[in-house]
């Protein structure tokens, strides 16, 4: 008798694991947000005079560590504040004459008050030609730091990426 | 003649009798019908045969179980105790480590492992098969992310991460020309955001001067 409720308590345990993991299942199954707002910024780093923009505040720290710290001014180029419908992919002109295209592929709630989004993302350069794609998995307003291109010869060109949902 | 004898004899009764578990009066009964029915007689000996056949194989076994596990032979030699004993409790000189005990201590924690997964090999195969049925259900049910981390001449930026937030994660990435390499950089401070930096280096133009 003992041995059998020791399998059954083992046999219980299953059963609450497997609850456990049904809750959690329907948590991540849960309706995601339908749209993210999303914020692009496009910067020039470089070593001439001038510091961080005061448009790069939210970034500031940032800037101050590897590999940004190699270099003493960030420039904003041009900032596009874009809401991003679920599995919609939105194309976003660059000021370099390539283009972003983003696509918010949905939300979980990873943590209480925090959304975790997972975004794909493709950046051509000004000829069409591609790039880079990828797909990232960032908390709400975490942001996404993309780039190394030379631009206007003395600076660096990269893009900063930070889409939050409700 | 597989559930009785047409005479009134039947298979488990027979064995039953071979086994002298059956009662006085039903003993009689049988053993008279044996005395008339020659063909139980004859299914009674093969019994006995294939009985004895089982109690030696049973015994070889044993005997054989007895010199290769010490806690087989220790627990045995408890049982035996305790039937001589007739279940009063075993003497202070009946309770001291027998050779065979000694020689199980000797072994010592491997050997109480060994003697302990004996015991409970049961409720260790229900563990075993129920951590195995959880690991599967949290692989299935848990989020699918492959983390891509690569760093190349330089080093990620590491912090401590806030206790309530995952860091990001690139699940994948391709990059068709040049290399790539993948930072993070933790929350610091007041600034509560983390980042994923994806740096990109063209590999035609690796020689020009690059912070990584």
């Amino acid at each position: 008798m003992i041995r059998f409720r020791r399998h059954a308590f083992a046999l219980a345990m299953v059963a609450l694991c497997f609850m456990v993991g049904a809750r959690a299942g329907e948590a991540q199954n849960a309706p995601p947000p339908g749209a993210a707002d999303c914020q692009i910024f496009e910067i020039k780093a470089s070593n001439e005079e001038g510091g961080v923009d005061p448009a790069l505040r939210p970034l500031a720290s940032k800037l101050k560590k590897p590999p940004f710290s190699s270099w003493k001014t960030f420039a904003l180029l041009k900032k596009h504040d874009k809401s991003v419908e679920r599995m919609k992919t939105l194309s976003i002109g660059l000021v370099t004459g390539g283009k972003l295209t983003l696509l918010f592929r949905g939300a979980s709630g990873g943590q209480p008050n925090k959304s975790r989004l997972r975004l794909t993302f493709t950046l051509d350069d000004k000829s069409g030609k591609r790039k880079v794609d990828g797909t990232i998995n960032v908390d709400s307003g975490d942001y996404s730091l993309i780039g190394g291109d030379s631009v206007e010869e003395s600076g660096t060109y990269f893009m900063a990426v930070s889409c939050k949902v409700p | 003649m597989s559930a009785g004898s047409k005479k009134g004899v039947s298979d488990m009764e027979l064995m039953l009798y071979a086994d002298g578990e059956l009662s006085t009066d039903e003993s009689r009964r049988v053993a008279a019908r044996l005395a008339e029915d020659p063909d139980a007689r004859l299914k009674l000996e093969s019994l006995r045969q294939v009985g004895e056949a089982v109690r030696t194989y049973t015994e070889l076994e044993t005997d054989r179980a007895e010199a290769e596990l010490p806690a087989f032979a220790d627990m045995w030699q408890r049982i035996e105790r305790r039937i001589q004993a007739n279940g009063r409790a075993p003497a202070p000189d009946e309770a001291a480590p027998t050779p065979m005990r000694s020689k199980a201590a000797a072994a010592g924690w491997w050997a109480g492992i060994r003697r302990w997964l004996e015991d409970h090999r049961g409720h260790v195969l229900t563990g075993a098969f129920s951590a195995g049925v959880a690991c599967a259900l949290m692989l299935a049910l848990g989020p699918r992310v492959r983390v891509v981390e690569r760093v190349r001449d330089g080093a990620p930026v590491v912090g401590t991460p806030a206790v309530l937030r995952s860091p990001p994660e690139v699940e994948d990435l391709e990059v068709y020309e040049g290399s790539s390499t993948i930072l993070t950089i933790e929350p610091e401070g007041s600034d509560d955001s983390a980042a994923a930096v994806i740096w990109i280096s063209d590999d035609r133009e690796a020689k020009k001067e690059s912070p990584l």
